[in-house]
């Protein structure tokens, strides 16, 4: 019975719960997805590479638990708040607190369960038809990939179960301190207006401060390493809760004394803020700082992806080396589009590598350069590649056995033929784009691999930015897709959060809308009131995680140079699925609250 | 302690806030007995202490001095699993707001006394259709509490504070959201169980017409048990037009005595 209780329970309130089981699915299954693809041995076996990127899918893992940890603590003292009054009753018709307990840990338990399950199951959808786009992403061909993973179900199951465990824990603690009175009649404190004090200003400052330790902490990672990201995490939250606090209430407190509140209903939809202020800041906070994590996983995802060509062609002009001009080798390279082709003749003795001279003149050797992130290359004469020892050294790199080879020596065609060694071609091919030769580059270094006959020679050692490309690929690669599905994850638990809290109060608000109907208020004044008031909420913690997240790429310059360009792709997607969100919002509550539509819920 | 004596309330004083801040005394030093069947109104103006003497009384809330005798037992000096079977066999609650479980059908919410204290469902089941019987609530049983008027609801909820056949039965205006009929039905409900099972209630009311159905009134005035009034062999329309006059001298003394 007390487990028909407790099933009861959240039967009747799936509709509440709706919201928040929502960020708990995608969470669970984005967490699913991570581990699939990381403890998938199709995959690591197929690609040395991949060991690197099961670290960036493991990393994800971690993030994304943390994070749900803070959600799922955060949505379970939503629902027990919805749950207050009720064990308040039950502690007044005397439930014992070790069944109350009981009750509270079946519940939440269940909540789990039902949310991870639903989770997992969507996980494998996910990750079924996302592989795809991942081996693409990845370049790597897998044909035996399955999204049924036992250890990603198992890990991921108790993963969460955990995470609950500690929640429910957290809930009793909770609920059982608090005297039945104040169960019974609920925390209708929070509720008052607030008034503006001395105090508020203060905080404000305090709050300013405090982003602003967290901000230069994030600029200065080189020097403060680690210590950095604690740091910025607790000043930047407490920070970004003051703030919030001091802001929302001067702001409104200075609107309503403008002309501007006695326009229309803005004077009603101010009110409203304004009594829900404290309820709010604490939530607005949160936002924020789930906003800024999801887009910076974005952008930060979508940075490295971007700077993998400048990183493999920052050491050399050319995107493969051929050195066995086998017909297949040959008829391959037949299809690439070719940008440059330079075939040099060459014979290695002991140490050094002879080239001819003819070759360089007529052939000049193309030299990359990177300024400023921007990679160029430059033809050099023959003189000039004899006095460039970045030139030799790019030259020399090309060679599978770079680490044996000491110098490089320009001979006469006569001088060649007289050395005492076998000639062999080194043919080096540039195309107009990594990413889409990548392929038919691929089979060329198979095939060269092939024919080399050297155990010690891998793809990783062939010359050109491919093999570089490759590997930097798969690492990358699988962080942009991590940051991406973060990203995503992230931004639905944000989403929950502010719906969910709009929308419960939602029952409240009915009443003020049904009063101002009745007091004759136009219906397109009311949608246009709703409109703002959750157009605030929704608009700050965007402004603010905004600038959190500017601020935050700071962090990313000694990794990836400069992490600001192309920040328009990133911030465009998530803005709009964030408007998404909005609009989704308005509607559910335009239809609870806005009188005359009847709505059966 | 007289043998018949079921609550003995001694020197009770309620100090709300804490020391720091602007403290309000809503109680003091009160002191009264309640005999074991008695039915016995408490009136007083808005804010005069009502709810907060009863609160103590049922033990959801604390004195800041003071003692409530039950049995031989100071309840205020109760802890954990004691209250709670305090609370599930010797007291019952009736709620202003009914406070039934709309996720729950009306057998499951008169149930849930039991059902909290780890009763066998069978039991249970016997003792809801009882109770139920007595209450004359038996149709509604299996409705939930959305389907049943405000009257009907009380009931159940009436229903649910006398399943575990409690020594007393608090009300806390339990007549506050209900119509005269309704009101009228459910007094003589109480006053019925009152009569047969000899339970002790104990009933908050603003309205006079509550207040006749009571054996003695006590008048709680700024936190002080003042005047009382006792039925004695008055019928019940006599008791009513006592308690009127009462209301009325305290009017013309300048009190604020609503009456509904
Ligand atoms: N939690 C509290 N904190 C501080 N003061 C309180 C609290 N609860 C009640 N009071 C005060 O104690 C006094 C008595 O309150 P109580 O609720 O007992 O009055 P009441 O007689 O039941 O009134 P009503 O007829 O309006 O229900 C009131 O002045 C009230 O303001
Ligand atoms: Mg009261």
């Amino acid at each position: 019975m007390l487990f028909k209780l407790a099933f009861v329970n959240v039967r009747d309130r799936w509709r509440d719960y709706l919201v928040l089981f929502f960020g708990l699915i995608i969470s669970a299954a984005i967490f699913y997805m991570f581990e699939a693809i990381a403890t998938n041995k199709a995959l690591i076996q197929a690609n040395i590479s991949f060991k690197l990127a099961v670290i960036v899918f493991q990393f994800g893992s971690v993030l994304l638990g943390i994070i749900t940890l803070v959600y799922i603590v955060y949505a379970n003292s939503f629902l027990m708040t919805m749950r207050e009054h009720d064990y308040g009753l039950f502690m007044m018709l005397g439930g014992k607190k070790s069944r109350l307990g009981l009750l509270i840990f079946t519940e939440t338990l269940l909540i789990g369960l039902v949310s991870t399950g639903v989770g997992v199951l969507v996980g494998i959808g996910l990750t079924q038809g996302l592989s795809q786009l991942l081996m693409t992403q990845l370049g790597v061909q897998i044909t035996k990939f399955t999204a049924l993973n036992n250890t990603a179900c198992l890990s991921t199951i108790l993963f969460f179960v955990i995470l609950f465990l500690v929640a429910s824990i957290i809930n009793q603690h909770k609920i059982l301190h608090r005297p039945v009175l104040r169960l019974l009649k609920g925390n209708s404190e929070a509720d008052k207006p607030m008034k503006v004090t001395v105090w508020r200003y203060i905080e404000g400052v305090i709050g300013i401060g405090l982003l602003a330790v967290g901000y230069w902490a994030m600029a200065k990672i080189e020097i403060l390493q680690l210590m950095a990201i604690p740091i910025a995490l607790v000043t930047i939250v407490l920070g970004t809760y003051f703030l919030f606090n001091a802001l929302f209430q001067l702001l409104i407190y200075g609107l309503k004394t403008t002309n501007l509140a006695f326009k229309g209903l803005n004077g009603f939809t101010l009110g409203q803020l304004n009594f829900r202020i404290r309820d709010y800041t604490k939530m607005l906070s949160v936002v924020s700082i789930l906003f800024a994590l999801a887009l910076g996983a974005i952008t930060v995802g979508m940075g490295y992806h971007r700077i993998i060509p400048v990183m493999a062609k920052s050491n050399t002009a050319y995107d493969l080396a051929v050195y066995k001009q086998t017909p297949q080798a040959t008829r391959l390279v037949h299809q690439l589009d070719l940008q440059e082709k330079q075939t040099y003749r060459q014979k290695i003795k002991g140490t050094t590598i002879y080239f001819v001279t003819d070759d360089f003149q007529k052939q000049p050797f193309e030299m990359a350069k990177v300024n400023k992130e921007k990679v160029s290359n430059h033809r050099l004469t023959l003189n000039q590649l004899k006095h460039s020892g970045r030139g030799q050294e790019q030259l020399l790199s090309l060679q599978t056995n770079y680490y044996e080879l000491r110098q490089i020596k320009f001979v006469s065609q006569k001088e060649f033929q007289t050395i005492q060694a076998k000639p062999s071609k080194l043919v080096l091919i540039k195309t107009t784009g990594l990413a889409k030769s990548a392929k038919i580059l691929n089979r060329i270094a198979k095939n060269q691999v092939s024919e080399i006959k050297n155990p010690q020679v891998t793809i990783d050692s062939l010359g050109g930015a491919y093999p570089i490309y490759q590997s930097a690929n798969i690492v990358f690669g699988g962080l942009e897709f991590v940051g991406f599905f973060l990203g995503m994850a992230f931004l639905t638990m944000l989403a929950s959060c502010l719906m969910f809290k709009i929308l419960s109060g939602a029952q409240l608000d009915k009443r003020r809308y049904q009063m101002l109907n009745r007091l004759g208020t136009r219906q397109k004044l009311i949608r246009k009131s709703i409109r703002r008031e959750i157009g605030v909420l929704f608009f700050l913690p965007g402004v603010l995680g905004v600038v959190h997240v500017l601020f935050g790429l700071k962090m990313f310059v000694p990794l990836m140079g400069n992490p600001y360009t192309n920040l328009a792709t990133p911030f465009t997607i998530f803005i709009c699925l964030y408007l998404i969100y909005y609009l989704i919002t308005v509607l559910i509550y335009e239809k609870l609250v806005v009188p005359t539509v009847r709505m059966q819920f | 302690m007289n043998q018949n004596t079921v609550i003995d309330v001694q020197h009770v004083t309620k100090v709300y806030g804490k020391k720091t801040e602007k403290q309000y005394t809503a109680l003091k030093d009160v002191n009264f007995k309640v005999r074991q069947g008695e039915f016995v109104g408490i009136m007083g103006a808005s804010g005069s202490g009502k709810t907060t003497l009863l609160n103590i009384l049922a033990t959801m809330d604390k004195p800041t001095e003071g003692r409530v005798l039950v049995g031989n037992q100071d309840i205020t000096k109760l802890d954990g699993n004691q209250v709670s079977d305090f609370r599930a066999k010797q007291i019952g609650f009736i709620f202003q707001d009914f406070n039934l479980l709309e996720s729950l059908t009306n057998a499951e919410n008169i149930g849930l006394p039991l059902t909290l204290q780890g009763a066998k469902k069978r039991k249970t089941n016997e003792l809801v259709h009882q109770v139920a019987g007595q209450l004359g609530i038996n149709q509604l049983l299996d409705k939930y509490p959305v389907e049943i008027s405000g009257g009907q609801k009380q009931r159940v909820a009436a229903a649910r504070g006398l399943i575990s056949r409690p020594q007393i039965l608090f009300a806390d205006e339990p007549t506050g959201a209900l119509d005269s009929r309704n009101a009228r039905e459910l007094l003589e409900t109480l006053k019925q169980v009152n009569d047969e099972e000899q339970v002790s209630v104990l009933m908050v009311t603003h309205d006079p017409f509550s207040a006749s159905y009571c054996e003695r009134i006590l008048f709680i005035k700024d936190g002080k048990i003042g005047e009382q009034l006792e039925a004695g062999d008055q019928k019940r329309s006599e008791f009513y037009q006592t308690i009127l006059n009462k209301l009325g001298t305290f009017n013309d003394q300048g009190e604020d005595v609503d009456v509904i």
